[in-house]
């Protein structure tokens, strides 16, 4: 997926974001794999969208940031959930269930 | 904790930038370490790499740029860091600043001190408490007759009983008069007013008291500048006397000096609430009064209309289409000039959009210039938006500056607009004209309105550079983008169109004034000293000894070296009295005045002036039949009459007026006048009047106007040399008698005030916008030339001529030129015809106007593109070639 139709979806990224970090904390690089991971390659958030997503939820109290050691001892920022975070995740998820189950009504109609 | 951490962000976006910024580095420097990891996990070298992880994260500084975007206060600090920026571009470009600031500052000062003079007089309520419901009575009719701004003492009795729609209602009327203290008399604005006149305006006196119910003659209170001028203070001028026509007035109470209402007052006398001419034809009476504040305008007129209607079936002969209407003061005050300071408004914001041109025009040249480094700024992650707030931003500083010396230029502008229209703007409202807040916060407006005005064409232009030409082309010497020169063009071609509009109108109110000041007057105006003088009187003796007085006052004033001749009159051209009404001829028509029988608005209509024997040959008026007063036309004479001309042909065509009896509502003496002469029109009013029927009677039969009379001196020499003189003569022979000097070229000055004010304002107004036109066509005929430098330079080494060069240049700037004055004279056709009724002598439509201004707006404004033309053919190949 290209920048220009993540921005479109920006809602879409912020969930995915958010659903990336509801188990454990991560670094930039691994919030990006996971997305890939957890939607099987559908999308791939390129650094240029990433960082200044992540920028703005931590400045919008959604999530907080720390500096760690990685697995290969690379020191890297790592990002967590806060608690307006995970209740950001769950108020989302809801509604983009309702959202979808809309679409997907709508289009089954005959 | 969101608003915190916005808090904290926004904080650290302004002071923390560099550590905020260098922990971003590392964060994506990091995540280029990881990434390369990665890729030498999956088998890379990591030379390799590194390499591949730097471009799968795009440019480093593309992603700060955007994450910078998104923080809270990123655009403060965007904007703090573009106001450096713009700071250290316009201090690089010195003459380029200071033309623009200049150019700016010239637009906005004229228009704030313009403005400062509308709002004093139209916009800002008045300073008396509830001002808005301050109210005047006019009378006029719903046929033709015109607007009275006064009532009569019958109608204004009906008025203020019956409406019920006032708080407080009272009535003045008054002018100048000679007023008599105990060792001196003064010539000053005195009026007499109800008790009431002061609740009115709920002003509280400085010192003493106001009137109350009780105070119906006797008592007095005056300004404070005449009781600092004859008493010393406030409270020494209580208690003190003073006489007008020799009735003694005791000073009860002093006003402040804010309070100036009526025009030029300086004593209020006050009298009885019942109006002594209780008539319905004579409009003596000014009424002032304040609304209840329940009452609106329209149900205050409504009532009034009913009235009116109650009082045409009770009195037909005298009020049978009259009606009344109550104009809120303000407006009444400031009728008289609100057309011309808004036409003036609207010319001062032409010049201002001439001046935003001219600095739009050279931002884009310079903007031009800046092509490269747009560019790179734009390859380096600088994004359109902004781009343009980047330029923008450089158009605030600018406009900033601007502003700052166009307040500068708006106090001393004010100034000088009040010094030249002392005579013409109203005298009540002359101390709510000063600059203020009001005006500051006009002039930021405007400020901010001229940024963007002049910013947003060069931003625009900025949006819509191709990157790889811009880079390629070398910065500023490539050739000229198409749109960016259309759009330069016109900025020119609306510049000169604009200039030579306000040049066409101002051509002609200054050709308007010129034909007043060349009008046949129909009297001289060339050494003529006139002292308007008061002998006090109020008894018939008085009034007649008045008379002798000012006889032998002539006589003495005759032996006067330097003097030629001296006569006296009541109502002379040009000057501050006059009256005028119906007449009946004998056999024509039957006088009953305005008693009932006779409809008075079918009488003939004429001005009234008394006159001394001698005054028309003072005063060069011709005699054209029969002869002039005489000293033998005294008040026990038969009563006698001069015409004009005028009403000779009007009234009396095909035969010799001299022989017919006239009888005229002059004043109580009336009898019937034997017409012994007949004299040449005068233009009364001033020089924009239509010559008119005008009746002379002397001044020894009317002895009740004839104690307050302007004495004409005639002189050989400069006639402000005889003051002294003449007042030590009037001095010397009574005291009491007070006065005040002018002279007749004065007089006539002061009553094209309005013509004046106007044109000399038009051509200030017009001057600047042409040469600020002028350096438009300058700015970008230099400019372009610069630009086609190389171009110049290859044309001659192929062989063309430096005349060759000139003409395609100067052919360009003619094209400009000619276009812009043929858009000009076309808008010039619908703004002569919206000051057509303030010209004189001259038609709105005029073709030498037209002529005149084309033949010279056109050749200066081609030979502005002369200098760089004549520069670019000079152009040494050679040195042009190698410049690129």
């Amino acid at each position: 997926m290209d920048a220009e139709q993540t921005n479109l979806l920006q809602g879409t990224l912020d969930l995915v974001i958010l659903k990336a970090l509801a188990l454990e904390e991560m670094h930039g690089l691994g919030i990006s794999r996971r997305i890939e991971q957890i939607t099987k390659g559908t999308f791939q958030v390129k650094p240029g969208s990433l960082f200044p997503a992540l920028h703005r939820m931590e400045e919008a109290g959604w999530l907080s940031s720390a500096w760690g050691e990685s697995e290969n001892n690379r020191r890297a920022k790592y990002y967590r959930l806060t608690k307006t975070g995970r209740r950001q995740l769950g108020a989302e998820t809801k509604r983009w269930s309702r959202v979808s189950l809309a679409i997907k009504r709508a289009l089954e109609a005959s | 904790m969101r608003l915190f951490s916005i808090a904290k962000s926004f904080f650290q976006s302004l002071f923390r930038r560099r550590q905020v910024d260098a922990e971003l580095d590392d964060e994506l420097r990091s995540t280029i370490d990881l990434l390369a990891d990665e890729k030498v996990n999956e088998g890379m070298l990591p030379e390799e790499a590194r390499r591949a992880a730097r471009i799968e994260l795009g440019g480093v500084e593309q992603v700060k740029e955007k994450v910078r975007a998104v923080r809270a206060g990123a655009w403060l600090a965007t904007l703090l860091q573009d106001v450096r920026f713009g700071l250290r571009m316009l201090r690089k470009n010195p003459g380029f600043t200071a033309v623009a600031v200049l150019t700016l500052a010239l637009g906005i000062g004229t228009t704030a001190s313009m403005f400062t003079i509308v709002d004093g007089v139209i916009l800002k309520s008045l300073g008396y408490s509830h001002a808005e419901r301050i109210v005047t009575i006019d009378t006029h009719w719903t046929d033709s007759h015109p607007t009275i701004h006064s009532v009569t003492g019958g109608d204004l009795e009906d008025i203020r009983d019956a409406s019920g729609c006032f708080d407080t209602f009272s009535f003045y009327d008054g002018g100048e008069f000679g007023v008599q203290l105990a060792h001196s008399a003064e010539f000053v604005g005195i009026y007499e007013v109800d008790p009431e006149f002061f609740n009115v305006f709920q002003v509280p006196p400085l010192a003493g008291r106001a009137f109350v119910a009780s105070d119906t003659g006797g008592v007095a209170v005056v300004s404070l500048g005449f009781a600092l001028r004859n008493f010393g203070s406030a409270s020494a001028a209580l208690g003190q006397t003073a006489k007008i026509d020799t009735t003694a007035y005791q000073i009860v109470g002093v006003m402040p000096p804010s309070f100036q209402f009526p025009r030029q007052a300086q004593m209020w006398a006050a009298v009885s609430p019942v109006p002594q001419n209780k008539n319905r034809t004579s409009y003596n009476y000014h009424a002032i009064a304040r609304l209840q504040s329940a009452k609106s305008l329209a149900v205050v007129n409504a009532r009034l209309l009913s009235i009116a209607n109650r009082l045409a079936a009770a009195f037909p002969d005298s009020n049978r289409d009259k009606t009344f209407t109550a104009v809120p003061l303000q407006q009444e005050l400031g009728a008289p000039v609100r057309s011309t300071l808004l036409i003036l408004l609207g010319a001062v914001g032409l010049v201002l959009l001439i001046a935003c041109a001219n600095v739009a025009n050279l931002m884009l040249a310079r903007s031009a210039g800046r092509r490269r480094e747009l560019a790179l700024r734009a390859v380096l992650g600088a994004g359109k938006t902004r781009l343009i707030l980047q330029l923008l931003s450089e158009g605030m500083i600018l406009a900033l500056a601007a502003g700052l010396v166009g307040i500068a230029l708006a106090m001393l502008g004010t100034r000088a607009l009040l010094a030249l229209g002392a005579k013409f703007l109203p005298a009540p409202l002359l101390g709510d004209i000063h600059f203020d807040w009001r005006v500051l916060a006009f002039a930021v407006a405007v400020t901010f309105l001229t940024s963007i005005l002049f910013g947003i064409a060069p931003a625009y232009c900025a949006t819509r550079v191709n990157l790889q030409d811009a880079i390629r082309q070398g910065g500023s010497h490539g050739t000229l983008g198409a749109s960016r020169s259309r759009l330069r063009d016109s900025l020119v071609v609306s510049q000169i169109a604009l200039a030579l509009l306000l040049a066409v109108s101002a051509t002609l109110l200054f050709r308007t004034m010129l034909a007043l000041r060349s009008a046949a007057l129909g009297y001289r105006t060339q050494g003529i000293l006139v002292a308007y003088a008061h002998a006090p009187a109020r008894t018939l003796l008085e009034a007649l000894g008045a008379g002798r007085f000012f006889d032998s006052l002539f006589a003495r004033l005759r032996e006067t070296p330097g003097v030629i001749s001296v006569a006296g009159a009541m109502g002379m051209p040009a000057g501050q009295y006059g009256s005028n009404g119906g007449f009946a001829i004998e056999g024509k028509q039957k006088w009953c005045g305005d008693g009932p029988g006779c409809d008075y608005r079918t009488y003939p209509h004429a001005i009234f002036a008394l006159a001394s024997p001698r005054y028309f040959a003072t005063m060069s008026i011709p005699l054209t039949r029969g002869r002039e007063f005489n000293d033998a036309d005294l008040y026990d004479s038969p009563f006698v009459a001069i015409v004009s001309e005028s009403l000779a042909r009007q009234y009396f065509p095909n035969e010799d007026p001299i022989g017919h009896r006239i009888f005229c509502g002059f004043d109580a003496t009336g009898k019937w006048m034997t017409v012994v002469g007949v004299v040449g029109d005068v233009r009364q009013d001033s020089p924009a009047a239509q010559p008119g029927p005008e009746l002379y009677m002397p001044v020894r039969q009317h002895p009740y106007m004839g104690n307050e009379l302007q004495v004409v001196v005639r002189t050989s020499g400069s006639p402000e040399a005889l003051i002294p003189a003449v007042q030590q003569t009037i001095h010397e022979m009574d005291p009491d008698v007070a006065m005040k000097f002018t002279t007749m070229q004065d007089m006539v000055t002061d009553s094209i005030s309005a013509q004046h004010f106007r044109a000399i304002l038009a051509a200030t107004f017009a001057t600047l916008a042409l040469l600020l036109a002028l350096s438009g066509m300058y700015a970008v005929m230099s400019h372009v030339t610069a630009q086609r430098t190389a171009e110049f330079g290859l044309r001659s080494a192929l062989g063309a001529q430096q005349a060759n060069i000139l003409r395609l240049v100067m052919g360009g700037a003619t094209r400009l030129a000619i276009i812009g004055v043929i858009a000009g004279a076309l808008l010039s056709l619908f703004a002569a015809r919206l000051i057509s009724s303030m010209l004189f002598g001259v038609q709105s439509l005029d073709a030498f106007t037209y002529a005149l201004v084309i033949a010279i707006v056109l050749p200066v404004v081609v030979l502005a593109a002369a200098l760089p033309a004549w520069r670019a053919s000079r152009v040494d190949p050679m040195v042009a070639l190698r410049h690129e």
